[in-house]
Order: structure tokens, then C-alpha cells, then sequence
């Protein structure tokens, strides 16, 4: 086969050994090329899904903090704490894409949580592919990529802080790695950057001082690196000591090791979204394990990286937020998958199996232990985009009725909350949409045909903020003769006033965008007296629908 | 052959340690008096029949406790449950020697002793070492293990008498509960799959003919096959639970251990190291916690303590057995030792807090059913003989059967009358609720029986033996107490219609006066006869 024509122009000067490993090294070239394409095409289509699962979002939670608080670029903006932790990456970044595209285009937060979950994924497989090869790392790579356990940092756009530390984490570990291989400056130096971002990320990035710390310290190369640690370390010290708010004073130091085994077992189960007993079976044997590797001195320094980092986190996170947090949060979770896998990945060695059978056994279970945890997680991916699909939907429908009514409603109003802790208010909302010139609703034109979510928040806002309303009045009504028509029920318009008057003891439910027969809980008792409806005037479609559970007992005035 | 003078000086410590345990154990448990199961078998297994011995209690061949209960009910009687405490007390104190024998062959007395004294004074284990009628069930582990050493006897000396004994003890394990199915599955498994298997076979046959022709004529199968999806949860918990349980820690911190347990099987399994004898006590934990799951899942109680008991031995011992196999040279040297020991010492420290709350919570239950037991005999006459003793602590109890057994064997399980006001506030309650249903108010046609009416305040003291009429102006409630306060009543108040009510009081031995408490007094008139 191989006797074709250009073996008399270009290759005729070969041997016969020399055109196989020739032509073996094209195809190996070829095949290389053909798995980074498809990496490339499948990493397409995983965020292109997850990019549709966020659709119609908006900013939820603490995005309202950023939304008012870092929209200008300033010194203070970028290196205040955010719960504790130096934020300066998330933070530019929001402000950059807040001065770029406003904030009327959520779409390019979302696209930057996706891609930024891709490349951390893309990171991690990659490490597992230098130690067991492309069939393994496929597979658990597409696993983490869809990982349902760690939804709500992918599918919620602040997360980019929370996810960058473990991404610049894994940068800086690579670039230290090649850096190692070169005498000159420049790998170390990238090293450095990198951990550097990592700790402006978020606090998942603290680890990442301790890490290269740990690498480096007592080692030939101690005197070349010592300040790819030191320096981060130094520069985060000084930003504690200034900015950090402790949020741990109340924490109880006998109730970090249970978090911590909660912490790392409920990773372990939401790798396939199982129960947490199985975890924590999972996690008694890795410990065994790791026992085992350090007796038998098969730990070395790149093997404990990655338990060093996640371990660091685990205690860091139990230190600040053990007796109020949740270990199952799915934002530790996803740190804690990352981290397990690849401290697995990194102990593990599969040279044991040289047997064909075997390596294929192996290789075979990955794929449907992958599978599995795709499978099996996927629920709580869809969870987590009903979650933040509906808290969006909630904002726009409130925010629409706040910008409508702007001039009436009182700046401290309390728009969106955390728990109990209020996070927007409305003179700051609208304070930051005139700085910034865009709003997250402004293409909200017609509330009626918003979702249901949207519609009935703006009903309750516009009935708890008074905009609609039925009042009792003194006013004595005349020719009150016409009883309500079809379906018991009267319409205000915007900016309109219709009078009334009950003779009986009857109840209204009141609604303006939201379907008037699928509530109840805006229904009010009116005695007997004279009464108006009332809709201040807006631009959002749709008329005030007034229902009475009698309508003889009600006289229209004109 | 003259003994050295270590084996003397091992004896000694031994059985002094054994004593201990056991007067400690005896200590902590006095004060208990029947509870729950055992009333059925005080009720229904007195005389020794077939059907006595052989009736499944709750699906299991109960035919050793049974038989148990009827000796120690006919010489000791109801007024002894120290009696029945002590045999509790001794087959626990039996298993943890035959644990700690099967430890020693491999691992040398002094890690034998060190195991005794953990499972000796394991707290999670309290229901079954403070509770007499658990005799069966820790009766059943017992002989499984002795079973299972006779076994390891017989093969290291070739002894025929070994295994004849060890079938036999198999035969036992199943005649006391269930668990001895586990034990006679973990028995075949050894004999039947083994390199001797012709010298074994037959070890299991018999037991297991004996089980088949009990389960033909008497069994009935509490496992559901529905039940199967939930058995690894099931058995995952209750193996966490055991862990967790031997140290007094959180579930979690055992399922780790389990955890690491799993993976250390794993390493043997890979590296061909584990044998069937090293996973015999493994394989019996797994088929007793499948067997819990199947039957026992509608009540999901994995770490109800007496399971927890089992599972502790079973880990115990197991994890030995698979320490025993993957050590090249099988001696601990001293910090191993002291490291054991330290370990021990954590267990027992750590799980002690249940074995003393156990203890009180049955003392407890105890003196509720007694001071209920004392209002029974009091009112032997009136009472309806078809009410449970009580409905919450000993609904299995009817009055009436109770009352049959006294007269049987001479003996009350009441305390005294007189102790009724000074019994705890729960006694007093329980005491109280019986009392409750003796008092009925009965309708008055006669109005003239009531001539001078008096308000009366919202409690009125009424002497026992006494009768008082009440007229009723219209619907509300009232309630009656003696030993304990009416806010506390388990009885609560009673509601009564508008009328006339003549409410006799019963007489008896104590002196205490009644209470009769008026939701509303305005609405009450108690009447002058």
C-alpha cells in the first residue's frame, strides 16, 4: 500500500524501518490531533448545554452586592472583602463587563461561569491524561464537566471567583511544573501571576500559597522559587490584616473535624449523586489508602499536592463557616470532587495493570463509573438551573415594577435579601442603572407575557408597595347601579380609578399579571361601605383585575 | 503437666477482669425489672410445652431463652429480676471471652484481654447486656462463636470431638434466635467450601435439618423480597453504626472506619491474601445486617443497640482475623500493644455515657411498669382485665394475664404499694393512668340527691373510699390524679356532659388522697348527701 508515488519523489532516500516509525509518528500526530478536536467539539457541546440551562437568568444573591457596590473602578472596589474573602479577580471582572456591556447583558456572566467551569475541567483532565492516558481521562473529564453536584457554581455567574481559585490554582501548578524543566525566569514567574490570581479569586485560592509552599520548600530549587509562595503569601497577609472581616468568631473549633468529614464524603456522593453513607464509606478507604502510601513512602510532594489544597479548604471553609454553613453546599462540593479526583488521579498508578484484560477492565469501569456519576448527578444540575431560573425570574418581575414606579417607591425599600440579610434596596438599584446607563430589565416590556414566576412577584410587589390597591373611602359615590359583569370581577387601568360600593361583607382577590384564578393570597375582607380601586399609572400592560366572591353584593359608581 | 507461673498470673487476671465487669455490670442494672418481650414470655411461656419452646417469638426459634425463662420464672419467680439480669450479665460476659479466645489463638493473650474488657463494657451494647431477655439473642452469638472456635479446634487437632461439639453449639446459636442463621450460613460457607470439606461436611447438615423441620412446622418469613433495594443502605448504615458505636462517636466517623475496612479487604482480595476463615466474622456481620434489612426495613433502626452489639463483636473480631492474615510475622511488639491498649481505653471511655444511660433508661421503664403493676394488685377486683398494663411501656401486658401469673408463681414484679408517692414522677404518671380507668362517673336521675350545692375551688382532695356527686352545669372537663400532678397527667382531662355524677373513689392500702381537678369550677357544683 505504502508504494505509491511519493515514494519516488520524497521518500525514496528512507529505509524501510525509518518510513513505518515515519509514518507512524504522522498518525500519531493525526490521532493526537483528532482527540484535542474532539475535545474541542465536545467541550462546544457541554457549554452550549450548560449555557442553555441558565437561560433567562439574571443577577441573583450576592451579584446585587457587585450590581451596587463595585460598578465604578476604584482602589476600594477591588480589594474589599466579600464575605471574608479578597476578591479583586471577580471583582475587576465585573466591573470591566459592567463598563463594557452594562447591565443589561447577563449573558456574558453566564458565558464566563461556563467557560470558566470548561477550563478548570479541561485543566484537571488534562493531568489526569498525562498519568493514565486519553481513555481515562475522556471519561472522567465529560463527568466533571456535567458534574450536577457542583450546579451551583456553574450555573451561577459570581461563582467565577469561587471557581478562578481552583483554576489558577491548577495553572500555577502546571506553569511550576514547567518551570522545573527550564533554568530562566519566565515559568516562575507565570507561577507566581497565577497564584497570585488564584488568592485574588476567592478563598478557595488560599491553598494555592501552601501548595507551592510545600513543593518548594527544603528542595534543591528552594533558593530559585521561594518567592512563588512568599511573594502571593506576603501580598495576602497584608490584604488580611487591612480588609478582612473575620466572619469566625463564633466558630467552634470541636466541630471542624465532623465538617470536614462531611465536607469531603458528601463530594464523594455527589460525584454520582448518591446518599452520604456511601461517601463516607468512599472517603474511609481513600484515608486508608493515603495511610498506606505515606507508610510505604509512595507519597511524594507532587501526590500531596492536591489533598494538601483540598484538605486546606475543607478546614479553612470548617474554620469560618462550620456552625453556620452547610458542608453539603454546592459550592464546596464542587471544589471537593475536583480535589478528590485529582488527588486519586495523582496517588494512583496504573502501570500495575499490564495485563491487556486487565488495563481494558479498568478502563471499561471508568467509563461507567463516568456515566454513572453523569447520570446520577444530573438531576441536581437541573436543580440548580430551576433554582436561579426562578430567583431570576422573581428579580425581573420585582425590578420591573420598581423601575416602573420609581418616582413613588421609598429608596430604602428592601428589594432582594439573603436569608434575613437585605442585599438590594431600591434607591441603590436605581441609583446604580442611572450610573451605569442599562438595567437587567430593560428589555421587559410587557410583564403579561413574562413567566409565571416574574408576573407573580411583580403582583405581589405592586400589591404590597400599595401601586394597586383597594381603599376604603368616605366619599359619598353616585349612580352606582351596574353590578360587575363576566366572572364576578371589575378592570382598572393604569393610571385609572373605578368606585364602588359593597353592601355586603364580601372578598376581593386582586391581581394584575398573574392568573387571578391560581392564587388567594392577595384576597381582602371588605365590609360594607364605599370603596376605589386604584392602579398607578406604568407601562407594563395589563389592567388591575378586581374579582368579589358575590358580585351582587358589589355596585359599580360611575 | 505443672502450669507456669504466667499461666497462672494470666488466669488470675482473667478472671478477675471478668468479675469485675460482671459486678460493675450487675451494679449499673439494678433496679430493672421486665420489660417489653419478656412479658410475653411471662404471659404465655410459664409451663413447659412444645408449643412453648417451639412458638417463633417475632420469627425467631426461641426455644433456649424460653426454656431459660421458665427455669429462672419457676425458682426465682416475678419478685427476682436480678435473677434474670445476672443470666444477661453472664452470656455477655461469654461472649466477649469467646471473642476474646479467638483473638488470642491468633494474637496472643494480651491482645485477647485488651479485646474482653472493650466488648465487656461496650456501651452501645447496653439493651442486650442490661435486658434479660436479650439471653437469646446474645445467646445465639455465642454459640455461633463457640462454634466457630470448636471449628478452628478441631481442624488444628484433628479432633472429631471438635467438631461434633462445634456442630452442636451451631445447633444451640439456632435454637436461641435468629442471628444463628447468620452463624449456620458463615459455619457452611467454612465446611462446605473448604480444603477438609470431607472431613466437615456434615458439621452444618445437622442444624440446618433441625432449622428446616422448626421453620416447616413453625416459621413464618418476616423478610420481604420488596425489602431487597434498601438492604445495602440498610447494611452500610449498620456497619457505620457499629463503628461508630464501639467508640460513643457520630455515624460518620465509623463509616470512615468502615470505609478503611473496605479498602483493606480490597488490598487482601487484590494481593490473594484473604482466605475464607479470615472473612468467616465479616461474611457473618454482612448476612446478619442483610437478614436485619430484609425484615426490618418498614422500622429502619440500624443502630438500634442490640444490633449494634452484634456488629461490634462481629467487627471486632473480623478485623483481628484480617489483621492475622496480612502480617508476614504475626507478634506485636509493645507500642503496637500500648497502642492497643490506648485505643481500648478510648472505646470504653468513649462509649461508656451510653452504657450508664442505657441502664437508667431501662430502670426506668421499670419502675413505671412496676408502680402500674402495684395499682393493679391493688385494685385487682375492679380493674377491666383486658387493658394493657399500660399502652405505651407494656401494651403487650394485658391486666388479666398478668394477674394469672402472679397467682401462678406466687411472686409480684410490683414494687410496694406504699412506695407509689415516692416512685419517680414517670412511675407516678403510669400509676395514675391506671388509676384513671377505674374512676367512671356515674349519671344520677335523682335530682334530689343533691341538696346543697357548693362551688368548689379548681382541686379537691378526695380520701380513698370515698363518693362525692357532681352537678354539672353545662359541658367541661375534668381530670383525676393522685401520685403525680394533674398538668403532667397522662390521662389528661376527660370531658363530661351537663348532668348529676356520682364519682366513687376507690379504697386501697395507701393513704394518699385522690385529686379531682375542674377545667372550669364555675361550671361545677358539688353536692351535700
Amino acid at each position: 500500500m505504502w508504494q505509491g508515488t511519493n515514494w519516488d519523489f520524497g521518500y525514496g532516500s528512507l529505509g524501510y524501518e525509518s518510513l513505518v516509525s515515519y509514518i507512524m509518528k504522522v498518525d500519531e500526530k493525526q490521532s493526537t490531533l483528532l482527540k484535542w478536536f474532539g475535545v474541542g467539539i465536545a467541550s462546544l457541546l457541554i457549554g452550549i448545554y450548560l449555557f442553555s440551562l441558565t437561560a433567562r437568568n439574571t443577577f441573583t444573591f450576592d451579584e446585587w452586592m457587585f450590581f451596587t457596590d463595585r460598578r465604578e473602578f476604584s482602589f476600594h472596589a477591588l480589594v474589599s472583602g466579600h464575605n471574608g474573602h479578597l476578591s479583586i479577580v471577580p471583582a475587576f471582572v465585573y466591573i470591566f463587563i459592567f463598563k463594557t456591556f452594562g447591565y443589561a447583558d447577563y449573558e456574558v456572566f453566564r458565558l464566563l461561569a461556563v467557560v470558566v467551569h470548561l477550563l478548570v475541567t479541561l485543566l484537571a483532565a488534562d493531568r489526569i491524561r498525562q498519568r493514565h492516558g486519553w481513555a481515562i481521562a475522556a471519561p472522567i473529564g465529560i463527568a466533571l464537566a456535567l458534574m450536577g453536584g457542583g450546579g451551583e457554581n456553574i450555573l451561577w455567574g459570581f461563582q467565577i471567583g469561587f471557581m478562578g481559585g481552583l483554576l489558577f490554582f491548577l495553572i500555577a501548578w502546571r506553569c511550576y511544573e514547567r518551570s522545573l524543566e527550564t533554568s530562566n525566569l519566565t515559568w516562575p514567574l507565570w507561577t507566581m501571576i497565577a497564584v497570585c490570581l488564584s488568592v485574588g479569586s476567592a478563598g478557595t485560592g488560599i491553598a494555592s500559597i501552601l501548595v507551592m509552599f510545600f513543593l518548594t520548600i527544603r528542595t534543591p530549587q528552594w533558593k530559585r522559587f521561594w518567592w512563588v509562595s512568599v511573594i502571593p503569601g506576603v501580598m495576602y497577609a497584608a490584604w488580611y490584616v487591612r480588609y478582612a472581616g473575620s466572619d469566625n468568631a463564633t466558630s467552634a473549633i470541636q466541630a471542624i473535624p465532623a465538617f470536614v468529614a462531611r465536607s469531603s464524603s458528601s463530594s464523594v456522593s455527589a460525584i454520582f449523586g448518591i446518599d452520604h453513607i456511601w461517601g463516607q464509606l468512599a472517603i474511609g478507604a481513600l484515608v486508608a489508602y493515603s495511610i498506606h502510601l505515606v507508610r510505604s513512602r509512595k507519597a511524594t510532594r507532587s501526590t500531596l499536592a492536591m489533598p494538601i489544597f483540598v484538605l486546606f479548604f475543607w478546614l479553612a471553609t470548617a474554620y469560618g463557616r462550620a456552625l453556620m454553613g452547610n458542608p453539603d453546599s454546592s459550592r464546596y462540593l464542587y471544589i471537593g470532587v475536583f480535589g478528590i479526583l485529582l488527588s486519586v488521579s495523582e496517588s494512583v498508578t496504573t502501570t500495575q495493570w499490564t495485563r491487556i484484560h486487565a488495563a481494558k477492565m479498568v478502563k471499561v469501569g471508568v467509563v461507567v463509573m463516568s456515566a454513572l456519576a453523569v447520570w446520577g448527578s444530573h438531576s441536581q444540575m437541573r436543580f440548580w438551573s430551576d433554582i436561579h431560573l426562578s430567583l431570576s425570574e422573581t428579580a425581573v418581575g420585582q425590578l420591573s415594577i420598581v423601575e416602573a414606579h420609581r418616582n413613588s417607591i421609598d429608596p430604602a425599600t428592601i428589594i432582594q435579601t439573603i436569608g434575613p440579610v437585605p442585599v438590594l434596596l431600591a434607591g441603590d438599584y436605581l441609583a446604580a442603572i442611572d450610573a451605569i446607563g442599562s438595567s437587567p430589565v430593560q428589555d421587559v416590556r410587557e410583564l403579561v407575557s413574562a413567566p409565571r414566576q416574574a408576573r407573580l412577584a411583580a403582583d405581589d410587589i405592586l400589591l404590597s408597595f400599595g401601586f394597586a390597591r383597594v381603599v376604603g373611602t368616605e366619599n359619598e359615590f353616585v349612580n352606582c347601579v351596574s353590578q360587575p359583569e363576566s366572572q364576578n370581577l371589575i378592570s382598572v387601568e393604569p393610571g385609572g380609578e373605578v368606585n364602588f360600593v359593597v353592601t355586603q361583607e364580601v372578598t376581593a382577590t386582586m391581581a394584575r399579571f398573574f392568573d387571578l384564578y391560581s392564587r388567594g393570597i392577595n384576597d381582602q375582607v371588605l365590609e360594607p361601605g364605599n370603596y376605589v380601586a386604584l392602579l398607578k399609572p406604568d407601562t407594563l400592560g395589563g389592567s388591575l383585575h378586581v374579582q368579589f366572591s358575590d358580585s351582587s353584593a358589589v355596585m359599580i359608581c360611575e | 503437666m505443672l502450669r507456669s507461673s504466667k499461666f497462672y498470673f494470666k488466669v488470675v487476671v482473667s478472671s478477675s477482669c471478668a468479675l469485675v465487669i460482671a459486678v460493675y455490670l450487675m451494679y449499673l442494672g439494678r433496679g430493672n425489672n421486665f420489660f417489653f418481650d419478656e412479658w410475653m414470655f411471662v404471659v404465655s411461656r410459664r409451663g413447659l410445652s412444645v408449643d412453648a419452646l417451639l412458638s417463633p417469638h417475632n420469627g425467631h426459634l426461641s426455644a433456649l431463652p424460653a426454656l431459660a425463662f421458665m427455669v429462672l420464672l419457676k425458682f426465682f419467680g416475678l419478685d427476682h429480676y436480678e435473677a434474670f439480669r445476672f443470666a444477661a450479665v453472664i452470656v455477655h460476659v461469654l461472649v466477649a471471652l469467646m471473642a476474646s479466645l479467638l483473638i488470642r489463638k491468633n494474637h496472643g493473650w494480651s491482645i485477647g484481654i485488651t479485646v474482653f474488657v472493650v466488648i465487656g463494657l461496650m456501651g452501645a451494647g447496653w439493651q442486650n447486656i442490661f435486658w434479660g431477655f436479650q439471653i437469646g439473642f446474645m445467646g445465639s452469638l455465642f454459640f455461633f462463636l463457640l462454634s466457630l472456635y470448636l471449628l478452628d479446634h478441631g481442624r488444628a487437632q484433628n479432633g472429631n470431638i471438635s467438631f461434633l461439639l462445634s456442630s452442636i453449639s451451631l445447633a444451640c446459636s439456632l435454637l436461641c434466635a435468629g442471628l444463628g442463621v447468620a452463624g449456620l450460613a458463615v459455619i457452611a460457607m467454612l465446611c462446605l467450601f473448604s480444603a477438609d470439606r470431607q472431613r466437615t461436611w456434615w458439621i452444618p447438615v445437622g442444624p440446618a435439618l433441625m432449622y428446616a423441620m422448626w421453620y416447616l412446622k413453625y416459621g413464618t418469613s418476616q423478610a420481604k423480597l420488596s425489602a431487597a433495594d434498601g438492604v445495602p443502605l440498610y447494611a452500610s448504615e449498620s456497619a457505620s453504626g457499629s463503628a461508630a458505636g464501639l467508640f460513643g462517636v457520630d455515624q460518620i466517623w465509623g463509616a470512615l472506619l468502615i470505609g478503611a475496612l473496605i479498602y483493606f479487604c480490597a488490598r487482601l482480595a487484590i494481593r490473594r491474601g484473604l482466605t475464607l476463615r479470615s472473612v468467616a466474622l465479616i461474611a457473618f456481620a454482612l448476612v446478619f445486617w442483610t437478614m436485619v434489612g430484609l425484615s426490618r426495613t418498614v422500622v429502619w433502626e440500624p443502630n438500634a443497640s442490640r444490633y449494634l452489639y452484634v456488629g461490634i463483636v462481629a467487627l471486632i473480631v473480623g478485623i483481628f482475623d484480617l489483621i492475622f492474615v496480612s502480617r508476614p510475622v504475626n507478634r506485636w511488639a509493645l507500642s503496637q500493644k500500648v497502642g492497643m491498649v490506648l485505643v481500648a481505653f478510648l472505646a470504653v471511655w468513649g462509649s461508656h455515657a451510653s452504657l450508664v444511660q442505657g441502664a437508667q433508661w431501662l430502670k426506668n421503664e421499670g419502675d413505671i411498669v412496676g408502680a402500674e403493676l402495684a395499682v393493679v394488685e391493688m385494685h385487682r377486683d375492679t380493674i377491666d382485665p383486658s387493658i394493657a398494663v399500660d399502652p405505651l411501656h407494656a401494651f403487650m401486658l394485658p391486666v388479666g394475664a398478668y394477674l394469672s401469673a402472679v397467682d401462678d408463681l406466687g411472686s409480684s414484679a410490683a414494687i410496694d404499694p406504699q412506695e407509689l408517692p415516692i416512685a419517680s414522677e414517670q412511675a407516678r404518671l403510669g400509676a395514675d393512668l391506671l388509676l384513671n380507668s377505674l374512676v367512671k362517673p356515674q349519671t344520677m336521675s335523682d335530682s334530689a340527691m343533691c341538696q346543697v350545692e357548693n362551688q368548689p375551688e379548681g382541686q379537691i382532695q378526695l380520701t380513698p373510699g370515698s363518693t362525692v356527686v357532681l352537678k354539672v352545669l353545662q359541658v367541661t372537663a375534668y381530670g383525676i390524679s393522685r401520685f403525680a400532678p394533674q398538668e403532667l397527667s397522662r390521662a389528661g382531662m376527660q370531658s363530661i356532659e351537663a348532668g348529676l355524677f356520682q364519682i366513687d373513689i376507690p379504697a386501697d392500702v395507701v393513704e394518699v388522697p385522690w385529686t379531682l381537678t375542674f377545667e372550669n369550677p364555675t361550671d361545677v357544683r358539688i353536692c351535700d348527701m
